[in-house]
């Protein structure tokens, strides 16, 4: 619920304040911090607990850092600012989700980092002889002179990933710093390295009972490490195990908590779960009503309040879930991702199936990275029904979809096969989509989101613990599972996953359709020239590709196509609302 | 005849030398020359069977497509007949006229008088013949032929610690290679194996790796022959399978189901040495009968699969040791493109 921004280089009159202008709904106060070569910015809500000054000065170093550690300090700019007074990049064991911007005037360098998982987010770009940097794109698309180009090739990657994955960003020049990450800028040159990567380290004495006992340790422990002495927060309980287990371990924690589900009418998957887990814990829970005329309504701001474009269609239902939040007074909301990427989730599943199959047939290519790029379920594959024969000549050559998963994949020596589709799940789909665009959704109603289950010391034991006692046979989470036992009822810890479950087919094709006329309809698609007006015009009319076995695909792959038309108008209009 | 290539038409004087006069490109049949089809109608069917090159198939599927085809023209040669009926009725009251519609129907009719089994000699030169001037069709499965696919998966000490969520055990390796060619067991965390051990890789691992799930369910998908129909009940009691370790649901072609297939039907598979799990009355069209999957569209195979698999093991009717999908079998897939093969 804060943000950053910054330049270091010549003065640049107005754009500091242009910039945090455009996260206005950050934060009701701004801060400002400038010297020679350099300017700092930083927008908050005043008056909020917890909240101490987040641009600090020390002696020649100066910090701006929006966010919170884990476990909370009473300012995490100046915890940083200490941690890092020797070696800029020393954040050893620092947890949390933030994001910071220090500048050192004598020696003239600044340092961009952020949290180990990806929570915050931090944009930089080389303009002008300056280097800017921002929480958001759109910060960026403010600077006035800076030239907007849409980079084919991240497209391209969005299309198959759902979301743009690595340092590159769908404007061309823009760059994303990774997450657990940090980059020095000095006399013009970029430097960004890791100060952090989850790796293998199977304990193979760890016996199943004490890696249940740590489960629940660390679990409750990661929960209390998220606690800001709130008087009450939120939890978004979608009712499947994640979340449950998150209720489970705030109410362990003596923590005040109010939950929110949603409510898609009568396709609603795991509505009755969250009831349960409620009613059996003990926590106020409000049901919001998530149609698809509810979404239609609230599109717009959806799309510009993400920033950039996540094709997953649980955004909006994320939004509307975080309004009710706000309208009811909370401030933190804390959810249950990343269960599924710790754990060893049904999404490991299909890449064990591919793996044992490999690669039989001629023709057809069964590599790991091409199964996982498939595994999104977008348009890899597809290529050649969606994209013009112009936009399919712009967006690159092979491979560079696949070179982001070959560190994890393809590198034998990463570990056993269940913790390599693990790293890649946990860098790629965690970190690059989860967690951004959950911060998003919370941050578009000033709510702080709080995300448990990525939590260093936690995800360090998973990776200690050996695989089968995440995924045991067919069975997923087993150790998490087991965590809850007799903890929460039956049903709900050894039921099959189902995931929220956005009915988006019946939306995209119902109540959604003339919204969809807007962005898809033949005019707009003919003048965006991207994609082949016969595939898009078949997917409106509820009709996939004849091997596509699942009607929500349809549903998915609309979304993500309008999301992407409405996310290049925003650009179109440099984030202008 | 038309070029696949370039749509131009030309007149056999024009393409007498085997290549589209327009395009240069070679033409695989000439049905002037005693080729049973011309390149755009072998094409087409290659068409039917791929979806437009989004199903992976095999050349059997394309086999039966130009039989089904020939089918339809006996459905034809039914309307003829009719038209012949009509004729003859028309003569009593306009005699020249009746005589000749009678005469060319009742022949046409009698030409492609309707027979239940397959008929379509010649087809393997045919498809070699397209494949040597067209090169393979997109989509087509062909086994790599590698050490590699061979050998057994060599992570399989890891892969033994995990399981599938369900199992589809088909009666012949081919129905295996269109399952796993189209991602049916990626996109439905699936195994799939022939119980004759293919695919060798990954044949021992898999089969494993199914001891470890205690809620298997398995799918026995087959053609109609004494072997296929026996699937499910070998499976159901098979220690070495899965007897009292999962639920065995038959979703396979039984004699049942071939009414819809006539046209299609092909030789006697031969007598196994023991008939359980097939009834007297099944055993009867087997004695005289059998119908192979290759006679269902690839598309329709795999989504009327797929509903079986998604559907509620629970509310099917189970006879002893084996449940049974009628619904799948009995309806069309939701979303198929309405071709006119029942599965079963």
């Amino acid at each position: 619920m804060s943000g950053i921004c910054g330049y270091v280089g010549a003065d640049d009159p107005g754009t500091l304040e242009r910039m945090l202008a455009a996260i206005d709904y950050r934060g009701d106060t701004s801060l400002v911090e400038r010297g020679a070569g350099y300017a700092l910015g930083y927008r908050f809500w005043k008056g909020r607990p917890g909240k101490a000054p987040a641009i600090v000065r020390e002696g020649a170093r100066v910090i701006a850092c929006c966010g919170t550690l884990a476990p909370p300090v009473a300012s995490p700019a100046q915890a940083i600012l200490e941690r890092t007074a020797s070696d800029p990049r020393a954040l050893g064991d620092i947890d949390g989700a933030f994001a910071f911007a220090r500048y050192d005037e004598t020696t003239r360098e600044l340092v961009l980092g952020r949290d180990p998982f990806g929570v915050r987010s931090l944009y930089y770009v080389e303009h002008a002889g300056r280097l800017y940097f921002a929480s958001e794109l759109k910060q960026l698309l403010a600077i006035a002179s800076l030239p907007v180009e849409i980079d084919a090739t991240a497209i391209h990657k969005y299309l198959t990933f759902s979301f743009v994955p690595g340092e590159a960003v769908p404007v061309r020049g823009v760059r994303r710093l990774l997450p657990a990450h940090t980059l020095v800028y000095r006399d013009g040159v970029l430097d960004a390295q890791p100060y952090f990567a989850l790796a293998e380290s199977i304990d193979t004495n760890l016996e199943l009972a004490e890696a249940v006992k740590q489960v629940r340790r660390l679990s409750k422990q990661a929960v209390v490490r998220r606690l800001n002495g709130e008087a009450e927060v939120g939890l978004f309980l979608s009712g499947g195990l994640d979340s449950s287990a998150v209720a489970y371990w705030l109410k362990e924690a003596g923590a005040n908590v109010r939950a929110f589900s949603l409510d898609f009418g009568e396709r609603s998957v795991e509505l009755e779960q969250a009831r349960e887990v409620a009613k059996v814990l003990g926590i106020r829970l409000e049901i919001v009503p998530a149609g698809g005329a509810d979404i239609a309504r609230v599109f717009d701001d959806v799309v510009a309040r993400l920033d950039l474009p996540f094709g997953d269609a649980v955004t909006a239902p994320q939004y509307l879930l975080g309004r009710a939040a706000q309208e009811a007074g909370i401030i933190a909301v804390f959810n249950g991702e990343g269960g599924d990427q710790l754990f060893g989730g049904w999404t490991s599943k299909p890449m064990i199936a591919a793996e044992m199959y490999g690669d039989l047939y001629e023709h057809q290519e069964h590599t790991r990275e091409e199964t996982y790029l498939r595994s999104y379920h977008r348009f890899y594959g597809l290529e050649d029904e969606l994209y013009t024969p112009a936009w399919k000549a712009q967006v690159g050559g092979p491979g560079q979809r696949r070179a982001h998963l070959r560190p994890y994949l393809g590198d034998e020596a990463a570990g056993v096969f269940l913790n390599r589709v693990r790293l890649a799940d946990i860098s790629l789909k965690g970190s690059q989509n989860i967690l951004p665009r959950a911060e998003r959704m919370a941050n578009a109603w000033g709510l702080d989101v709080r995300v448990p289950l990525f939590d260093r010391p936690l995800a360090e034991a998973s990776f200690r613990m050996p695989p089968e006692m995440k995924l045991h046979g067919a069975c997923e989470k087993y150790v998490l599972k087991l965590a809850l036992k007799n903890r929460l009822p039956e049903d709900i810890v050894w039921r099959k996953k189902f995931g929220m479950s956005v009915p988006m087919t019946d939306f995209v094709l119902g109540p959604m359709a003339a919204l969809l006329d807007d962005l898809l309809g033949e005019r707009s698609i003919k003048a965006r020239g991207m994609f082949r007006p016969e595939y898009v015009r078949a997917l409106r009319e509820g009709h996939d590709v004849a091997s596509e076995t699942r009607r929500r695909r349809v549903g998915e792959r609309l979304w993500a196509l309008a999301m992407l038309e409405a996310w290049l108008r925003f650009v179109d209009r440099r984030g202008a609302r | 005849m038309k070029c696949i290539y370039c749509a131009h038409d030309a007149m056999y004087p024009d393409r007498a030398a085997g290549v589209c006069p327009n395009c240069k490109k070679g033409y695989a049949f000439e049905p002037r020359t005693g080729s049973a089809y011309s390149d755009m109608a072998f094409k087409s069917a290659i068409d039917a069977v791929s979806a437009n090159g989004t199903v992976r198939f095999l050349p059997e599927h394309v086999r039966y497509e130009l039989a089904r085809r020939k089918r339809r023209g006996r459905g034809t040669s039914n309307t003829c007949f009719t038209f012949a009926v009509g004729s003859v009725a028309l003569m009593l009251a306009a005699p020249l006229a009746g005589l000749v519609l009678s005469a060319v129907f009742g022949t046409i009719g009698l030409l492609a008088a309707p027979g239940a089994r397959l008929k379509l000699d010649g087809f393997q030169a045919d498809w070699s013949r397209w494949c040597s001037v067209h090169s393979d069709p997109p989509g087509l499965i062909k086994r790599r032929h590698t050490t590699k696919v061979a050998e057994p998966y060599r992570g399989g000490d890891e892969m033994q610690q995990y399981s599938f969520d369900r199992a589809v055990i088909c009666d012949r390796p081919e129905t295996v290679d269109l399952l796993l060619a189209n991602n049916f067991h990626f996109e439905n965390n699936c195994a799939v194996l022939s119980p004759d051990g293919y695919p060798p890789r990954a044949f021992d691992t898999v089969k494993a790796m199914l001891r470890q799930n205690p809620k298997l369910t398995v799918y026995a998908l087959h053609d109609a022959t004494f072997e296929g129909c026996r699937l499910a009940q070998m499976l159901a009691s098979s220690p070495d399978w899965f007897k009292g370790r999962a639920r065995v649901v038959e979703v396979g072609i039984r004699p049942g189901h071939t009414k819809r297939l006539r046209g299609l039907w092909t030789a006697p598979s031969s007598l196994p040495s023991e008939f359980s799990g097939i009834t007297d009355e099944e055993r009867k069209w087997l004695d005289a009968n059998s119908a192979e999957l290759f006679a269902i569209r690839p598309e329709q195979v795999i989504k009327r699969l797929f509903k079986a698999i998604t559907s509620d093991v629970d509310a099917l009717s189970r006879d002893a040791d084996v449940w049974t999908d009628k619904r799948s079998l009995a309806v069309e897939s939701q979303t198929s493109d309405g071709g006119d093969d029942a599965f079963g």
